[in-house]
């Protein structure tokens, strides 16, 4: 194959200390050809992102072997030859000859690598074999057929074709004609040591395409003129070459892929998911809490404006802000333990979606290494940038309601995914009264290490400032007081807006041995700011400090701000053969984290802010440390049996200013505050049991106990903090028709009970306990990237929520909104999700290959009961996108709620009066808070 | 597969069970008098001539005994206002009053004088007549032959911002289902009852009329009759 001069120059400008020239002669070995124009380019190494040259290579005479550390976090190995310059000069100068001789051949360049599973019943092996596999390529690229020429077995093998036919090349070329091509790939399965995932090394092709290309192949073989291209060639119609002439003519083409932490870790149940970049490239998507959509069972909406957390939900729980879901970034918690706001709250909005390369899904509690707020699941970002995304990236999305958006993204090509810096200004008008909103995040992380260590530094900042409209009352919409899309002319109304600032550091690292073992420890540190000030009842309150201040609104202000520090850390050993028929292996894990928590709420008055009644002054210091066991046992090649046991140690020293408030009319006796400490311990089983009674289907039953801490200004001196105990089971299959990606679906059917819940209570605009709840319902999945360009996603999730044991009516509440039995408020019992997107090369400008890209992606909520047996209406919502690319510039059109279906984020139904001069109602009242209209916005991006 | 469909059939069903579903009702609230107008105290015989009474707002509660505190949420509620002939003890008809399906205990409500909490003072409402809650005009005879006409434009106000004028009263436990009526009954005989008719008497400037006005004892007393002794009670009826 003779390679265009242009394409020779960028390689050696761009990677020259990468690449060492080969010759290869009739028998094999490399050589300068009769023209001396045979140039190979190989990378002799495999780079981060998996890509390696497959053939042994010679070592290069006068070249010597030196290690420089890259970018990437690990050592590479590489020959320097002494010539390299001069081989590029003679490069160029064979490819001009050849452009003189004949029309230039270009090879077929890999531009989609999805990464191959690791066979789960080779995990123990310890084996990083190497499959050998001849491709045949049609005329537009499409892999027509794979077979494997050297087997690492047949776990392996099956895995590597699997992988290939997913792949995706643009066809080899002769001048401007696409021609059928074959090439030699080699597909490498490491262990687990970095969860990158494999890309193709972005290598700008002669145009300067910024699309990432494969272009290292090597020439086959020496000809005389003239020779047969290097390229097994046939027209399109023509059927490819019989294996030997194409095995003598082909060019090769190496890659290795990297095993990644997902499929190191198999899941324990059939709801275990990781939604990868493909599927959440798929819709689109304004911010993380986009991405966490597609999870199944999921749904996420803003209901108090950019900078107060999303509003979750996911199977069967009404998660407010974060208190059923434990989320995490590279599994350092975003949930704040007894915020004021809500228990567990947590706000994504510090992610920046651009750089969330997967989604780790556990739902249910079966996981040893869950923390606090697993009880619905846990939800773990995991950062990174792929190679193809990589660059030096400007992206401005600017559209309805005066929506700017910019991104700036540093990410150089040929390093750590873990590498990259991105930082990100948003404002909008809003789409309605009250909901401007301005924030800005940045993010850094920088990943490190050598060979089987990595680590990562990273930092993330995050600052949202916005308004908010609160609640209205439907009753008011109806009669055309108030707009949908409006806040209620109030002066309270208008003082509604809520801050927040995130500041994140963490810092990983990890170990993963030769035999399996893996040791990982992480260190961080947060620190939280929260202001929120709002009102959800109007004019109803009246002052506790001094009962003959009322009426001056019920605009609540709640400041909660915490500094938080811990540590993770845990060793899996290698797995053992204790018998013939059972393999085994052990994890040791700790965790503990430590929180300095100031918190207050208050009433105030507009429009000084004059506070007019102290309702928590508190001051609370927190610790939680926890430790798990985690055996795994493989029984034969068909039963997985996993699991162990979590305990947890949690401490609380509150100093609760407020405590002991003297009544009003009792002199005072005493000085009011009330310090109290507690103490308690958190502990419970955890196990699961996978049987693969034939390859494709994995039946999978598990149990597991978790818990939620306790919020902590509820606890009495001493009490031994009453945990919310979660109790969760699973029944379910998982089927996986060639290779996970290719289809998958599972099916579960899931039993959780809580032994004490909370729900939202509008007049302290915060949780309340619930009593104890149980949660019986399904799960059905489905995802499917059936070619390398098209993936999908369906899910559908019942369950049935009810209330057990609610509060009775009490003096202080006579009129409780829950009944025994009831279903559980807030919670849709039917949540449906699908996710559609589709990629692909459209034409060519100019030489240079127009991508296109459309998605879309449809949620829909059926209707949750609210208290007092009232009903939500439903929502469905579709989102849409399309977009192109070319060369460095990319283009697109984003479109939320398509259908422009008002509906609402949030429904509460309560009492309020917003009618200050008027009777006021005590009737509970449905409250809303609109969701967004039809909201398009364009992006116009530049990547260099 | 047939497995499956039913029991996706059966959550379905499920999905419809275990909710206590509550609805909005509309209960048609009247009012009534006691059906008498005249009564003896001591040496005098007494007839109320006109009792005009405002009522309005009134609230429904859970709570054994209805307050501003004990019920931040009502499960019915009046907001209107409008007077009542309380000599007449034929219900007459206030509005509907909007309720949810449950069970309430107490009521509390304001004779057509509310203090709001955003107000610095009571005020009366809108349909009460002459401004006040209630007007009457009674004629007492006694047994010397003299005779006394007494006016009286009571305004009952609640004591303090945001609370009722009164407060607690029973409803009989109650489970509201959308196919009742309630009246409420009012007895300005038992209210006039704990007037002293002497003290009145003495007051009498010599034209027989006497008005009794804000800050007199008897008025007090009639205050005290509207308020506590004799606070209106509730009837639930067909409608």
């Amino acid at each position: 194959m003779w390679l265009r001069s242009s394409a020779v120059r960028e390689w050696c400008a761009v990677d020259v200390d990468a690449i060492e020239l080969h010759q290869r002669d009739a028998s094999g070995s490399w050589e300068r050809d009769a023209r001396g124009a045979r140039v190979g380019v190989r990378d002799s190494v495999a780079s981060a992102t998996g890509v390696r040259f497959g053939r042994a290579r010679p070592a290069g005479a006068g070249g010597q072997t030196v290690t420089r550390r890259s970018s990437l976090g690990r050592f590479r190995r590489f020959d320097v030859s002494a010539c390299a310059c001069a081989a590029c000069v003679v490069a160029l100068a064979a490819s001009a000859h050849a452009q003189v001789a004949r029309e230039p051949l270009t090879p077929p360049r890999l531009v989609e690598a999805p990464d191959p599973h690791y066979p789960d019943e080779e995990l123990g092996s310890g084996r990083t074999p190497i499959v050998v596999l001849h491709v045949t390529l049609d005329a537009t690229g499409a892999v027509q057929e794979a077979h494997v020429d050297d087997t690492a077995g047949e776990a392996f093998d099956r895995e590597a074709l699997a992988a290939v036919r997913r792949w995706r090349f643009e066809p080899a070329r002769r001048g401007d004609r696409a021609i059928a091509a074959r090439v030699r790939v080699e597909v490498r399965f490491s262990l687990p040591d970095f969860d990158l995932p494999a890309e193709p090394i972005e290598e700008p092709d002669e145009h300067g395409d910024d699309v990432p290309s494969f272009p290292r192949v090597a020439p086959a073989q020496a000809q005389p003129e003239p020779s047969p291209p290097s390229i097994e060639e046939s027209s399109p119609e023509a059927q490819p070459a019989e294996p030997a002439a194409a095995e003598r003519a082909e060019p090769e083409l190496g890659v290795v892929a990297r095993v990644d932490r997902e499929a190191a870790e198999p899941a324990r149940t059939s709801t275990e998911h990781t939604l990868d970049r493909d599927l959440l490239d798929a819709a689109p998507r304004r911010e993380a809490g986009d991405l966490l959509q597609s999870v199944p069972g999921m749904f996420a909406a803003r209901g108090e404006g950019d900078a107060v957390g999303h509003h979750l939900m996911l199977r069967g729980f009404d998660a407010g802000h974060g208190q059923d879901i434990e989320l995490t970034i590279e599994g350092i918690p975003i949930n704040l333990p007894s915020h004021l706001h809500g228990q567990g709250y947590a706000d994504v909005g510090l992610v920046l979606p651009e750089v969330v390369r997967a989604m780790r899904v556990t739902e249910g509690v079966y996981d040893p290494s869950q923390g606090d707020f697993a009880v619905a699941g846990s939800v773990d970002f995991r950062l990174g940038v792929r190679e193809r995304d990589r660059g030096i990236a400007s992206r401005t999305t600017f559209g309805s309601f005066g929506t700017l958006r910019q991104l700036l993204l540093f990410a150089p090509r040929g390093m750590d995914e873990s590498t990259f810096g991105a930082a990100s200004y948003r404002r909008t008008d809003g789409f309605g009264q009250g909901r401007a909103s301005e924030g800005g995040s940045a993010v850094l992380s920088l990943g490190f290490g050598e060979g089987r260590w990595h680590g990562r530094v990273f930092g993330i900042a995050h600052g949202a400032r916005s308004e908010i409209p609160s609640v209205l009352r439907a009753d008011d919409v109806d009669a055309g007081r108030v707009g949908f899309f409006d806040r209620y002319d109030d002066p309270i109304a208008r003082a509604q807006s809520a801050l927040s600032v995130r500041l994140m550091l963490g810092a990983t690292l990890e170990h993963r041995g030769e035999r399996g073992e893996r040791t990982f420890g992480t260190l961080w540190a947060s620190y939280d700011d929260f202001r929120f000030q709002a009102s959800y009842t109007g004019y109803t309150q009246r002052s506790e400090s001094v009962p003959a201040w009322v009426g001056r609104g019920d605009l609540i202000e709640q400041r909660n701000e915490t500094i938080g520090i811990g540590l993770r850390a845990a060793h899996r050993t290698e797995e053992g053969q204790l018998f013939d028929w059972l393999k085994a292996s052990i994890e040791l894990g700790f965790a503990g984290r430590a929180d300095l928590i100031e918190q207050g709420q208050y009433l105030v008055a507009v429009p000084e802010n004059e506070t007019w009644d102290e309702r928590v002054d508190a001051g609370i210091t927190g610790a939680d440390v926890g430790g798990w066991v985690d055996v795994d046992l493989r029984i034969t090649d068909y039963v997985r049996l996993r699991g162990g046991g979590r305990a947890d140690v949690l401490f609380y020293d509150v100093d609760d200013r407020l405590g002991n408030r003297i009544p009003s009319g009792r002199p005072d006796s005493y000085i009011i505050g009330h310090r109290r400490t507690a103490f308690g311990v958190a502990a419970g089983p955890r196990a699961s049991l996978e049987v693969r009674p034939i390859e494709p289907l994995a039946l999978m039953i598990a149990y597991g106990e978790g818990y939620r801490s306790p919020q902590a200004r509820q606890l009495a001196d001493g009490e031994r903090a009453p945990f919310t105990k979660v109790r969760s089971g699973d029944v379910g299959f998982r089927l996986e028709v060639g290779g996970a990606r290719e289809l998958e679906l599972v099916g579960t059917a899931f039993y959780t009970h809580l032994s004490e819940d909370v729900a939202f209570h509008a007049e302290e605009g915060r949780l309340e306990p619930v009593g104890p709840t149980t949660r019986v319902g399904g799960v059905l999945a489905l995802r499917t990237q059936p070619l390398p360009w098209l993936v999908g996603a369906l899910s559908v999730t019942y369950v049935h929520a009810t209330l057990d044991e609610p509060p009775p009516a009490t003096p202080e509440d006579p009129t409780p909104a829950f009944e025994p039995g009831a279903l559980l408020p807030f919670v849709a019992p039917w949540v449906v999700r699908a996710d559609l997107g589709a990629h692909e090369r459209l034409f060519d400008v100019d030489g240079h290959p127009v991508r296109g890209r459309v998605g879309v992606g449809f949620s829909f909520l059926s209707p949750r009961p609210l208290p007092f047996g009232q009903e939500a209406a439903p929502v469905a919502l579709l989102d849409a996108s399309i977009g192109a690319s070319w060369r460095w510039f990319s283009i697109g059109v984003e479109a939320f709620n398509l259908l422009d279906t008002r509906w609402s984020a949030a429904e509460y139904f309560f009492a309020s009066n917003w009618r200050p001069s008027e009777q006021p109602s005590r009737l509970p009242a449905r409250h809303t808070s609109a969701g967004a209209p039809l909201t398009i916005l364009g992006t116009f991006g530049v990547t260099l | 597969m047939r497995a499956a469909i039913i029991a996706a059939v059966a959550m379905m069903v499920a999905s419809a069970c275990g909710s206590t579903a509550q609805e909005y009702v509309e209960l048609p609230l009247h009012g009534a008098g006691a059906g008498t107008a005249a009564f003896t105290k001591g040496a005098w015989s007494v007839t109320i001539e006109r009792a005009d009474v405002a009522l309005g707002p009134v609230y429904l509660c859970a709570s054994s005994f209805a307050d501003v505190d004990t019920c931040p949420i009502a499960y019915g509620e009046w907001l209107g206002t409008a007077a009542v002939d309380a000599l007449d003890d034929a219900p007459q008809m206030l509005g509907d009053a909007r309720a949810i399906t449950s069970t309430v205990r107490t009521a509390m409500l304001d004779y057509g004088r509310s203090w709001l909490l955003t107000e610095p003072r009571p005020r009366a409402n809108e349909g009460v007549p002459e401004g006040h809650s209630a007007l009457f005009v009674v004629r007492a005879n006694h047994e010397d032959g003299t005779t006394l006409e007494v006016h009286a434009r009571v305004d009952v106000d609640p004591s303090a911002p945001g609370q009722s004028a009164v407060f607690g009263a029973p409803l009989g436990t109650e489970e509201i289902h959308g196919d009742e009526a309630l009246i409420v009954r009012l007895d300005p005989v038992a209210w006039w009852r704990g007037v002293d008719f002497d003290r009145i008497a003495a007051a009498d400037d010599g034209d027989g009329v006497v008005e009794l006005v804000r800050g007199d004892v008897e008025y007090d007393a009639l205050l005290h009759g509207m308020t506590n002794r004799a606070i209106p009670a509730f009837e639930w009826a067909q409608p």
